[in-house]
């Protein structure tokens, strides 16, 4: 559990293009909080989808400490507490990709696909500049209805 | 009857009066662009007063 | 002169035969008719007809640059009920004048011609009963000389105050100066002297050139002078004069687009609210942009809500390891092992595999965890920790910022519709221009605030050439007589320039007669309509060289720039009437007068002032008015006085035309609205 930041992250390949229209429109500040995002509604989802087709996204040195906080926690809790399985950051990645992979897949079924362009959904998927606007508020959205409230009360 | 030719002031007895006070070649060249202007167009009385002008120059160097 | 009555048959929009009285003084004592009706109705139409009566003419002054084609005289409605077929068009008009009848009749056929109507002079006859009842007609090519000697058509003009006049002549600009310098020349009847002048100027001119040719280098060194001098100064005059003409066709673009927007006075308001309803659209639309940037950085926090029980799970787990003592082991690990590997307590006793210690101790050493786990669980821990702690929060803000950007939405939905309901109360595009008309009208005053800048430049070069005209004509003159008497070109040319400077004088001496006649009958007519506060301040109007107006004040300063709307418009008419007055040659104007819309701007002791003096300086007054011009108050005044006596009602039918009705003054007071109508 170093955070390591010289660790190579990569997404499936045809995400490519969505993870720069994303970073280019407005729509999420970075490669990261995108892969932060899709990683946790895979991960609550219980869905872990290896990836086929590699592509590095970004650096690990982009990645937060509160980040790198939860994708321990996911990993930990995954295996019993097992400490040796969040000793390598490189294997921690490894397993996130594979959330990150999935809950991409959920986002684009649930709403992300009403954004995209159609001839590209069966591709590689591309916003549609023309409509993407308010994606940030449906991000907001989905976290607020992923969410539980009533279990917040600390 | 208000005569059109005479309104306010009455022109033609200022002209009398007031070149009285000028020499007598001017007086007359004036009357005679005056007379002129009457019946021709600026051009046309322009030209036959140099006839008028020769003329009254000529009589001032005969009384020099 | 003195009108008795006109008719009218087909003439502009008075279809049918129609006619007017007018009250004179010859039957009574009474001289004022007033002729009342809305704007368009045909108030100017009747002083139109009696000057195509009497003249032939179709053009007045306020017609600008009108052509005379467009300004159609016959009927509409009767050249449309009548198709192919021609209509005359006729006006007849009696009048006294010297203990003698007038009656004239001038006609004019109009045809539909495709898309146009041809208009040509049809008839023209004028009888004349003289004193002892005799009646005599005059021949067709006399009648002009006839009326002519009335009223010389030039001064026509004077005898119709008509609102825009009135306003004209208040405005200090190239315009006023030269609608002021048109009149006094007009009255002057100097054309002859002025063709003299011009004729004159031109022999000077090609006797001078002879001269440059033939003669003495410094002589020939100043004619060359002044006749470049001269040309700049024509120019300078060209310049001026095209100024003016620019001016004067602005001002009549925006009194078109003025036109144009009275039609939008009704949703004016609703332009307003449209545009204020726009810039608060903008400022939520921002707020949303805004919103939406808010809500991005929000996700980069927020997620973690995601996987709250993951992170909750995981800090309480480290935090029971804790709690156990085995994050941070209570004894370090590598003890443990060398115990394991000595079999030897710290204490000393010794370890024996298989024992109960040896398996407590081996217990120990699985849940120990080395060094470097242990700190990085304990770091875990503390971003957890953080991260737990802001849960509650990032749950706040999300639930919040989804309701603002909810409510920003329904903001700009509801002003969506607000502004839809008010572009539909708007209507069509073409009223949507109101807008566009607004700024080309502003467009063309801030032109005309250059031009005037421009003009006021240029009038000053104007004179500074005059001045140099007249300092080289000094030394010219001089330069002249040192050449020689003798010599005949020289004597020519001199002669021709003293003969200009001569006829110039003269004229300039006439001109400044009558400016100073003007001003003083303008001041003596402008103190007695002034209020009481105006007499207490202004005292004189004159006519600067200029052709300017100013008026003074009790110091014999400069006013003008301070005086207010009321008062310049009191100071136009004061000065119109005096031009008319000069014009008809008597201290009563003999010429009946048409005052249009005079009351504009005057305060009530102004309009009372102008009711009360008028019919004392004119011999016959016809006001045409409209309803807010003329109301019962007026009305009262006229009637107090005594001269009131003819009203004429002015009402439109339905086909567009307009009837002529005569109505009691009694019942006139009827039709006219109080004050308090209009508040």
């Amino acid at each position: 559990m170093k955070m390591d930041g010289n660790i190579r992250v990569a997404t499936e390949a045809r995400y490519k293009e969505l993870y720069n229209n994303m970073k280019s429109n407005g729509s999420v500040n970075d490669s990261h909080d995108l892969f932060f995002f899709c990683a946790c509604i895979g991960y609550r989802n219980g869905s872990q989808v290896p990836i086929k087709k590699r592509d590095d996204r970004f650096w690990s040195r982009t990645i937060t400490p509160r980040e790198w906080a939860c994708y321990y926690a996911m990993v930990l809790e995954n295996n019993s507490f097992d400490y040796e399985k969040v000793a390598d950051d490189k294997d921690v990645i490894a397993v996130i990709e594979g959330y990150a992979n999935a809950g991409m897949n959920i986002l684009i079924d649930s709403f992300l696909g009403d954004y995209l362009l159609p001839s590209s959904k069966s591709t590689d998927p591309q916003l549609d500049p023309g409509c993407c606007k308010e994606l940030p508020k449906q991000f907001v959205h989905f976290i607020f209805e992923q969410s539980e409230p009533e279990n917040l009360n600390i | 009857m208000t005569d059109n030719k005479t309104l306010l002031p009455d022109v033609n007895e200022l002209i009398i009066e007031k070149l009285k006070t000028y020499p007598p070649n001017v007086r007359e060249l004036a009357f005679q662009a005056i007379r002129l202007s009457e019946s021709y167009p600026e051009v046309a009385v322009a030209d036959q007063l140099q006839s008028v002008v020769r003329k009254l120059s000529k009589k001032q160097e005969g009384k020099d | 002169m003195i009108l008795n009555k006109m008719m009218l048959e087909n003439f502009r929009q008075f279809r049918g035969k129609q006619e007017i009285e007018f009250v004179s003084p010859t039957q009574g004592s009474a001289s004022v008719t007033v002729i009342f009706g809305e704007n368009g109705r045909g108030k100017t139409s009747l002083f139109r007809a009696i000057m195509f009566c009497l003249f032939g003419e179709r053009r007045l002054s306020q017609d600008g640059d009108v052509k005379r084609e467009e300004l159609q005289l016959v009927n509409v409605s009767a050249l449309e009920a009548n198709p192919g077929q021609p209509i005359r068009t006729i006006v007849e008009l009696e009048f006294t004048h010297r203990e003698q009848t007038y009656r004239l009749r001038r006609a004019i056929l109009g045809m539909q011609d495709g898309g146009r109507v041809i208009e040509e002079e049809d008839e023209k006859r004028l009888f004349i009963t003289h004193a002892d009842g005799n009646t005599q007609p005059i021949q067709t090519t006399d009648i002009e000389a006839v009326i002519d000697s009335i009223l010389d058509r030039r001064v026509k003009d004077y005898f119709l105050f008509d609102g825009e006049k009135i306003e004209r002549l208040t405005r200090a600009s190239v315009e006023q100066r030269r609608e002021i310098s048109a009149g006094i020349r007009n009255l002057l009847n100097v054309d002859a002297l002025e063709t003299a002048i011009k004729a004159v100027g031109r022999l000077t001119k090609s006797l001078e050139k002879e001269l440059t040719n033939s003669s003495h280098e410094d002589l020939s060194r100043l004619l060359k002078r002044l006749g470049d001098n001269e040309e700049e100064q024509g120019r300078s005059r060209n310049k001026l004069n095209q100024l003016a003409d620019e001016i004067r066709l602005a001002r009549q673009e925006i009194d078109k687009t003025d036109k144009e927007l009275e039609k939008f006075n009704e949703i004016r308001h609703l332009l307003e609210r449209r545009k204020a309803l726009e810039h608060e659209l903008h400022g939520q639309e921002q707020q949303a942009a805004d919103a939406l940037i808010e809500m991005r950085n929000l996700v980069c926090k927020a997620t973690t809500l995601i996987v709250a029980p993951t992170v909750i799970n995981v800090f309480s787990h480290i935090e029971s390891q804790k709690q156990k003592g085995e994050i941070p082991s209570e004894i370090r690990r590598d003890l443990i092992e060398r115990i394991l590997s000595e079999k030897q307590c710290i204490c000393g006793s010794e370890v024996c595999e298989g024992s109960e210690t040896y398996s407590h101790i081996i217990d120990w050493l699985k849940r120990t965890k080395d060094v470097s786990t242990q700190d990085s669980a304990l770091n875990l821990w503390r971003y957890l920790s953080e991260v737990r702690n802001h849960f509650s929060d990032d749950a706040d803000l999300v639930e919040k910022r989804l309701q603002q950007y909810g409510n920003i939405n329904s903001s700009i939905a509801n002003i969506n519709r607000s502004l839809e309901n008010v572009s539909n109360q708007i209507g069509t595009s073409e009223r949507q221009d109101a807008t566009k008309l607004d700024e080309h009208r502003k467009k063309l005053q801030e032109s005309i605030i250059s031009l005037e800048a421009n003009a006021r430049v240029t009038q000053t070069g104007f004179e500074q050439f005059q001045q140099e005209n007249d300092r080289l004509r000094a030394l010219l003159k001089e330069e002249k007589l040192k050449v020689g008497l003798n010599d005949e070109l020289s004597r020519r040319s001199i002669l021709a320039r003293d003969t200009q400077d001569a006829l110039n004088d003269v004229y300039n001496q006439f001109t400044r007669e009558i400016k100073t006649l003007i001003g003083e009958s303008a001041t003596q007519l402008f103190r007695e309509l002034l209020d009481k506060d105006g007499r207490e301040n202004l005292r004189t109007i004159i006519v600067n060289d200029d052709y300017s107006l100013q008026v003074l004040d009790r110091y014999k300063k400069p006013f003008l720039a301070n005086i207010s709307a009321g008062q310049r418009q009191i100071m136009s008419i004061s000065f119109i009437a005096a031009l008319a007055k000069t014009a008809a040659h008597g201290n009563k104007i003999e010429i009946p007068l048409f005052m249009d819309t005079p009351f504009g701007r005057l305060s009530y002791e102004h309009r009372q002032n102008l009711i009360n003096q008028v019919p004392t300086f004119a011999s016959q007054w016809i006001l045409l008015a409209t309803d807010t011009e003329f109301r019962r108050q007026e009305a009262q005044l006229l009637k107090n006085g005594g001269m009131w006596g003819k009203f004429y009602l002015l009402r439109s039918t339905i086909d567009g035309n307009t009837m002529i009705i005569d109505q009691d003054i009694d019942s006139a007071m009827a039709v006219l609205r109080d004050e308090e109508d209009y508040l």
